[in-house]
C-alpha cells in the first residue's frame, strides 16, 4: 500500500515528525482504517528515500501514542479500536492549548485574561459561521 | 558489535603535514553511514584505509568480516568503490567498460545495468572522452551499482552532479536498503542528502572523529535556543551549550547535548525562552567545525 | 574464476596499447625485410629503424600502461577491483615484458640472424647485440621506476639518463683499440669490453624487475 507522502526539506520539523503527522492525519480523516496494515519499515524507507532509522522512530513514536500496533515479525497495523480519531483531535487540541498558554506567558497575560480571549475568539468564529 | 559491515578501531596514520588520530568507525549491516567533514579532514584517507589501498600505521580495520589490508582481495569482491576523482579510460566507450566489469564480477546484473543506463540518461556507445563531468561520475556509479556489492563505499559521488542526477543516485541508494544485509558508506558535502538518507552520521575534522552516532540521536542533541534576557540578567554558562550569540537583550544559545531541562534551567534564571529550534545538518556542520577549531586554538 | 584477474588486466593493457604495438610491429617487419636486400645504405637505415622502433616500444609501452594509469587517474578504478598490490605489479610487469619480448625478440633475431647469414656483416654482430640489449635494459629500468615511483617526472628523468648513458657506452666502446677494425671484418670478435657491456645490460634488466617486486611489496600507501 502506498503512503503517498511528500516530504519537505524546508519544513522546519524533523522528518520523523512529518511522517507521524501524515499518518495521524490519514487516520483522522479515515483514509487509514483501524486494523489496516502499514508498509514495512524498510519498504517505506525505500519509497520515501529516507533512512530506515527515521521510519523506525516514526513508527515507534506512533506506537507509543497508541495509534499503531506492531506485531513482532509481522509488521505494523493501524491500531484497532474506536475513538482513535477522537484521540487524535484531542492530542492536537492539547498541543494548541499548551502553545496558547506559553504565548500568553510571554505576553504577560494571566490565566483569566487568557480565558477571556478564548471566549472572545469562540464567539467571533461562531458569528462568522452563522453569517455564512 | 561483532555483526558490523565495517569496523575501524584506533586507526592512526601519520603523514608529514597531516595525521589521522584514533579513528573509530562502525557500520552495522543494512545501514547507511554518512561521513562528513571539511575538505582535508581525512575522509578520503580513512576511506582508502578502509579499502586497503593505504596501510594504517596502527589500529584494526575489518570490512565484511575481513581484516584489512591483509585480506583486501577477498573483501573487494563484495565492495564497490566510487570516488569523485576516479577516472575511466578516455579512449574507450562506456560499453567497453561495462563488458570489462561484467567479465570480472559474476554478480553483475545486466538488466539492472540497462535500467540504470536509462535512468542516468547515458549511452553505452559513447566514448568516455566525450562525456561531461556529471556523465562520467554517473558512468562510474553505474559500473559500481550494477554489481550489487554488499558494501558500497562512495567518496563524494554527488559532487558535480545536477539536482536531477543527484536525486537519481539517491533513489538507487535508497533501493539498496531493500536488502538488510547491504550497507553503504557515503561521504558527501551535500548535507541535505546525508540528513535524508543516512542511518548513522560520522563527523570528522582534522584527522579526528568528532561525533559518530545514529542520525536521530545526533540531530536530537543539537538545538538552538532563542532567549530574551531581562535587563541586568546575564546568560549563565550551562553544560552542553557550546556557542552563544547575543545582540542586545536577545541571545541564541547553541547546544550539542540538548536536554529538555535546559530551557527550564534558563527559565529558572529568569530568562525567557522564546523558541527551541532543531538545526539542519549543515548548520550543525558549521558549528561543529567552528567549535572544534576554536577549541584547538584555545 | 575462469580467467584470473591478472590475465584480464594484461589483456586490457595490451588492448589499450594496440596502436603502439602495431606501429612497432610494422616498422620492425620492414626493417628486417629491408636488411634482406643487402644494400649498404638500406641496411644501415634498416638497423637505425629497428633500433628506433625498439627504443620507441620500450618507452611508449610503459608510458601508456603504467605512467598514464596514475596520471590519468584510472589507477583508483583498477585498484578498486579485487587484486592485491602484488597482483597489480605482476600484471603490469608481465604485460610489458611479454609485449616487449614479442616484438623485440623477432626484430633482434631477424636483424642479427640476417647479418650472420649474410656473412659480410659478421664483425658487426657483437655491436648489434650491445645495441639490441640497450633498449631492453632501458625498458626494464623505465618499467621499474614507473611502477615504483608512480611519478612521470622520475620516469622521464630515468629515460633521459638512459639516453645519456647510451652515448657514454658508444664513446667507451669507440675508444677500445681495434674495435673499429673488428667491425669491418667478417667474423664476430667478442672483446672483453663488449662482453662486459652486455653483462651489465643483462644485470640492469634482471635487477630492475627484481627490485620492482621487492619495493612494491614494501609500499604502505598505494593510492
Amino acid at each position: 500500500m502506498d503512503i503517498h507522502l511528500v516530504l519537505s526539506h524546508s519544513d522546519g520539523r524533523p522528518m520523523y515528525v512529518q511522517i507521524m503527522e501524515h499518518v495521524r492525519r490519514r487516520i483522522a480523516v479515515g483514509d487509514l482504517k483501524p486494523g489496516q496494515p502499514l508498509p514495512s519499515i524498510r519498504q517505506l524507507a525505500v519509497d520515501l528515500q529516507i533512512s530506515v532509522i527515521t521510519v523506525k522512530r516514526a513508527y515507534l513514536e506512533l506506537e507509543r501514542e497508541g495509534l499503531i500496533a506492531t506485531q513482532h515479525g509481522k509488521g505494523s497495523v493501524v491500531a484497532a479500536g474506536r475513538g482513535i480519531r477522537t484521540r487524535l483531535y484531542e492530542q492536537e487540541l492539547s498541543k494548541h492549548l499548551e502553545e496558547a498558554v506559553r504565548l500568553a506567558v510571554l505576553l504577560g497575560l494571566g490565566s483569566r485574561e487568557l480565558q477571556r480571549r478564548l471566549r472572545e475568539t469562540a464567539e467571533q468564529l461562531a458569528d462568522a459561521h452563522k453569517e455564512r | 558489535m561483532t555483526d558490523l559491515a565495517v569496523q575501524l578501531e584506533g586507526v592512526c596514520k601519520t603523514y608529514r603535514f597531516f595525521s589521522l588520530n584514533d579513528v573509530a568507525l562502525r557500520i552495522p549491516y543494512g545501514q547507511i553511514m554518512g561521513f562528513i567533514g571539511p575538505n582535508g579532514a581525512g575522509k578520503s584517507t580513512t576511506i582508502r584505509i578502509l579499502l586497503g589501498l593505504v596501510h594504517q600505521d596502527r589500529g584494526d580495520v575489518r570490512v565484511l568480516g575481513r581484516t584489512m589490508p591483509a585480506e583486501q582481495v577477498a573483501a573487494k569482491w563484495d565492495v564497490g568503490f566510487a570516488s569523485e576523482d576516479m577516472r575511466l579510460y578516455e579512449g574507450e566507450t562506456l560499453e567497453w567498460h561495462l563488458r570489462f566489469i561484467r567479465s570480472i564480477f559474476p554478480a553483475w546484473d545486466q538488466g539492472y545495468a540497462a535500467t540504470l543506463l536509462k535512468r542516468f540518461d547515458l549511452r553505452a556507445d559513447h566514448r568516455i572522452k566525450g562525456l561531461s563531468h556529471g556523465q562520467r561520475v554517473k558512468a562510474v556509479l553505474l559500473l559500481v551499482l550494477a554489481r550489487r556489492p554488499r558494501l558500497l563505499v562512495l567518496d563524494e559521488p554527488t559532487t558535480g552532479l545536477d539536482p536531477v542526477s543527484r536525486h537519481e543516485l539517491l533513489r538507487e541508494l535508497a533501493d539498496v536498503m531493500h536488502d538488510d544485509r547491504r550497507s553503504i558508506l557515503f561521504s558527501s558535502h551535500n548535507t541535505q542528502d546525508i540528513e535524508q538518507i543516512c542511518d548513522q552520521i560520522t563527523f570528522i575534522d582534522r584527522g579526528r572523529i568528532i561525533e559518530s552516532r545514529d542520525k536521530e540521536t545526533f540531530m536530537d542533541r543539537w538545538r538552538r535556543i532563542r532567549v530574551e534576557l531581562p535587563g541586568g540578567v546575564q546568560l549563565p554558562p550551562l553544560p552542553g551549550v557550546i556557542d552563544v550569540q547575543q545582540t542586545g537583550r536577545l541571545a541564541v544559545a547553541t547546544t550539542n547535548a540538548y536536554d529538555s531541562r535546559l530551557p527550564s534551567a534558563y527559565e529558572a534564571a529568569g530568562i525567557r525562552v522564546h523558541a527551541v529550534e532543531s538545526m539542519t545538518l549543515e548548520e550543525i556542520f558549521m558549528t561543529n567545525v567552528q567549535h572544534s577549531r576554536e577549541g584547538a586554538r584555545a | 574464476m575462469t580467467r584470473s584477474l591478472v590475465v584480464r588486466l594484461m589483456l586490457k593493457d595490451w588492448y589499450l596499447s594496440r596502436a603502439t604495438l602495431a606501429v612497432v610491429a610494422v616498422v620492425g617487419a620492414l626493417s628486417v625485410g629491408s636488411l634482406q636486400l643487402q644494400h649498404g645504405l638500406t641496411s644501415l637505415l634498416a638497423m637505425f629503424a629497428a633500433l628506433f622502433a625498439t627504443i620507441f616500444l620500450g618507452v611508449l609501452l610503459p608510458q601508456q600502461t603504467i605512467v598514464n594509469e596514475r596520471k590519468l587517474q584510472s589507477l583508483a578504478f583498477v585498484m578498486s577491483l579485487p587484486i592485491s598490490v602484488k597482483e597489480y605489479t605482476t600484471a603490469k610487469v608481465l604485460c610489458n615484458l611479454t609485449a616487449f619480448l614479442a616484438l623485440w625478440l623477432p626484430i633482434t633475431i631477424g636483424m642479427i640472424g640476417t647479418a650472420a647469414a649474410a656473412g659480410m656483416f659478421g664483425g658487426f654482430i657483437p655491436l648489434m647485440v650491445v645495441a639490441a640489449l640497450a633498449p631492453f635494459a632501458g625498458f626494464a629500468l623505465f618499467v621499474a621506476v614507473a611502477i615504483v615511483t608512480e611519478s612521470e617526472t622520475w620516469a622521464m628523468t630515468t629515460m633521459a639518463a638512459c639516453n645519456v648513458s647510451y652515448s657514454l657506452v658508444w664513446i667507451f666502446l669507440a675508444r677500445v683499440p681495434g674495435l673499429l677494425h673488428d667491425l669491418a671484418g667478417p667474423v664476430a670478435v667478442w672483446r672483453p669490453q663488449l662482453v662486459w657491456t652486455i653483462t651489465v645490460e643483462g644485470a640492469v634488466t634482471v635487477l630492475s624487475f627484481a627490485l620492482t617486486f621487492y619495493l612494491q611489496a614494501k609500499k604502505t600507501d598505494f593510492i
